[in-house]
């Protein structure tokens, strides 16, 4: 094994086995080599996802894939060592991903152990070269640190908009499921008016921002009380998808109008797969 | 019994017998071993006709009961018809047990007679060493090939993942618009209709349930969440074909049981790069071909439920003969039998008691429901050869279902069907997660609790026993759910 170890890279990453076993599926002992099997042993699938999560060449992790891959490997131990501006200027990138504020051309060549000139030749082979970057850019910080950032050119700026827009497409916890529940049954004031009251319970503020956060739930006549949103109630079948063709601007048929379904005569829902 | 003329040793009677098919087309074509004239020998070619690798009766251990598990494979999978290929090999012994076996599975023998020798005696319609005191019909291969043809090619089922399109990720409460939102409107059409079928049919089962609550606390009873748990396994999201399938049916039935105020989460973050293929059940036809090498019974049964169900064999040896339909479609383990108590876990019981409690109440409600266990078509042969050996082996409607190979009265099987399952999960390459030791029952997904096995916990699922249904101010109404017309292809 010429490459990083997997213990090694397990730690660069800031995970354990079970964080690894969890995020790819797979049992933590098939993350581990010290549990009685060699990783050659495992199945093919878990050694690509550990490949892929770490960003191990699979040669580090099975020495005796070598001479089968016809791929370069990657010398990660050392440094390259060459004067290769291109791989210069993907190291400088790399390294300033990796970095967590924004660096001086010293300050780069002192942490990649590199002379000035050569960190300084790497910024330029960066600016001169965009696509080694991939969807991140060389940006210049005022007055001499550089950093990366998204490219701007590739999204258009409503695909930027709804990106800073959204927020997470989170689970709905305990608290939050409860909040919604009572927004479909006492949200509104004919509804009985309980809301007020539940609001004032432990820890409903926080759930009913996050929800209102999401998009969920929505108050337009004061804290007292909310509305579930048109998505959330088309989701849970109280209502047609109306409000989404409109958005969409799609023109319904003349007969297209919502309606009970039929009890009887359904069909199984193996008929639809 | 049928003795075929094949007295040219034609190739083409070779070719039909080949694309007769195999046991899982109710056929049987067993192949002496040249030579051999013993009946042991010709007891392990009947268990390779039934689909088991030539050594592995002596692998299992088992080489003496080749016979025995040789019936008990040819009752599971209903063979009607068993092929003899070279039978002017046989000796009279090896023909007499060999017309036993077909005679007991209710099968046709076809005995192909591959010389010109001793195939008419004076007085006989067949070879007389072979078929004595028994009626046969010496028919040509030409009546052979009519009377048995051969097997329909299997159906071939397309990769129905394809079919579908990438999903989101959204929770239920968003999910179906989230779907009209992002997804073009024929693939729209796809997922919806899906959704709202399994949606109403979550709504007719609760309705058939009835109350889910306890009156006293308003908590969901362990019942009722075993029952949750049988009916996503046997008819909700287990069956589903693929993973996308899967997914559209789970955020369905979330929706339709929130509305009772019943919070099914789904915590997808364990589950890998591709969370919804995990939802449907393990048990499939892949599995359960797979399984079907397996020469003992009680291994292949106890291992398709053990997959099927996601639990350990901690409670199988409660199940009884009677338990299991005879044509292995369903078992059901009685509500109110009683729960065997575990050392180290149930309090009371020899051992340090260890806290687990409620994961192991889980796991035995999930067994014992009210609705018994659907099994998949595909393994249902499994369990009815296992039913078909305890049947040979003299055992009753109230005996288990699986016993103790040696002292099935006084011993319990668990940790002897621990042990075939590690051995058929070992060979198969199946990783089965109750199979890992005591260090996996902490995960980082789930902090310090202990992880239970139990069909929903494998799939990242919790149904929360306690919240928000419990109090009656938030429970919403119901009325009848809307469905737009044009989803349904109704005509207006």
């Amino acid at each position: 094994m010429t490459g990083p170890g997997l213990h090694e890279r397990l730690r660069d990453a800031g995970m354990s086995a079970w964080e690894l076993g969890d995020l790819l599926g797979i049992h933590p002992h098939l993350v581990r080599s010290d549990h009685g099997q060699p990783l050659t042993a495992r199945p093919v699938q878990a050694l690509i996802e550990i490949a892929r999560r770490l960003d191990l060449h699979p040669a580090d992790l099975v020495p005796e894939l070598e001479p089968l891959l016809s791929c370069r490997r990657q010398a990660a131990r050392h440094d390259p060592g060459g004067q290769d501006p291109r791989a210069d200027a993907l190291t400088v990138l790399t390294a300033l991903a990796t970095a967590p504020a924004p660096l001086s051309a010293g300050q780069l060549a002192r942490a990649l152990g590199w002379q000035l000139p050569r960190a300084a030749a790497a910024i330029t082979a960066a600016q001169d070269n965009p696509d080694l970057g991939g969807p991140l850019a060389l940006r210049r910080i005022p007055p001499e640190t550089w950093t990366v950032t998204p490219r701007l050119d590739i999204l258009t700026p409503a695909q930027r908009r709804a990106l800073r827009d959204t927020t997470g497409a989170a689970d709905l916890d305990d608290d939050q499921a409860r909040v919604l529940l009572a927004a479909l049954a006492a949200g509104q004031e004919w509804q009985g008016g309980n809301y007020p009251a539940l609001r004032a319970r432990p820890g409903w503020a926080a759930a009913e921002a996050a929800l209102k956060q999401a998009g969920l739930i929505y108050s337009t006549t004061g804290p007292d009380e909310v509305r579930v949103s048109d998505d959330v109630k088309f989701s849970l079948r109280y209502s047609d998808d109306d409000h989404i063709a409109r958005e969409l601007g799609e023109t319904p048929p003349p007969n297209q109008a919502a309606t009970h379904p039929a009890r009887g005569g359904q069909a199984r829902p193996e008929a639809r797969e | 019994m049928y003795v075929v003329d094949n007295a040219g040793d034609d190739l083409a009677a070779v070719r039909h017998i080949n694309a007769c098919g195999g046991p899982a087309d109710g056929r049987a074509v067993l192949r002496p071993t040249p030579g051999a004239r013993d009946v042991d020998t010709l007891g392990w070619d009947l268990l390779v006709a039934v689909a088991k690798p030539p050594h592995g009766a002596r692998r299992e251990h088992v080489s003496g009961l080749s016979w025995e598990y040789g019936q008990s494979w040819l009752a599971g999978f209903a063979v009607s018809h068993m092929i003899i290929d070279r039978a002017h090999l046989l000796t009279r012994d090896q023909a007499g047990k060999a017309a036993a076996a077909a005679a007991r599975a209710g099968a046709t023998l076809w005995l192909l007679w591959g010389t010109a020798t001793g195939l008419r005696g004076p007085g006989c319609g067949g070879p007389p060493h072979l078929v004595a005191g028994q009626p046969a019909q010496v028919i040509s291969l030409w009546e052979f090939y009519q009377r048995l043809p051969a097997a329909p090619p299997p159906a071939t089922e397309p990769d129905q993942e394809d079919d579908w399109p990438p999903l989101p990720a959204a929770d239920f409460p968003t999910f179906l618009a989230a779907c009209r939102r992002y997804l073009p409107r024929d693939q729209f059409a796809q997922v919806a209709p899906l959704y709202y079928d399994t949606a109403e049919a979550a709504d007719a089962w609760l309705e058939t349930y009835g109350a889910p609550r306890d009156p006293r606390d308003g908590q969901l009873t362990a019942a009722f969440e075993g029952a949750l748990a049988g009916w996503l396994r046997d008819s909700a999201i287990g069956p589903a074909p693929c993973g996308p399938a899967a997914l559209v049916r789970l955020r369905a039935v979330q929706a339709a049981l929130f509305i009772r105020a019943i919070v099914l989460s789904w915590q997808p973050g364990p589950l890998g790069p591709d969370p919804a293929s995990r939802l449907p059940g393990n048990l499939t036809p892949q599995l359960a071909g797979a399984l079907a090498t397996t020469v003992r019974t009680d291994a292949a049964a106890a291992t398709a439920l053990s997959a099927h169900l996601n639990h350990g064999p901690a409670f199988f040896g409660t199940l009884q003969i009677g338990d299991v339909a005879p044509d292995g479609s369903a078992i059901r383990v009685p509500a109110s039998r009683g729960r065997p108590d575990r050392r180290g876990i149930t309090p009371g019981a020899d051992g340090p008691y260890d806290q687990m409690p409620e994961a192991d109440e889980r796991t035995w409600r999930e067994m014992a429901a009210a609705e018994p266990i659907r099994i998949p078509a595909c393994a249902r042969a499994l369990f009815t050869a296992h039913l078909a050996y305890r049947h040979a082996s003299g055992a009753t409607g109230t005996d288990p279902y699986f016993a103790h190979p040696r002292d099935p009265a006084g011993k319990p099987a668990t940790q002897n069907l621990r042990g075939a399952i590690r051995a058929t999960a070992q060979r198969i390459g199946l990783d089965l997660p109750w199979m890992h030791g005591d260090s996996c029952q902490y995960g980082a997904d789930i902090g310090l609790t202990r992880r239970g096995h139990s069909w929903l916990s494998e799939r990242g699922l919790r149904l929360a026993r306690t919240g928000p249904g419990q109090d009656p101010i938030l429970t919403p109404p119901r009325g009848k759910p809307c469905r737009p017309r044009w989803i349904t292809g109704e005509p207006p």
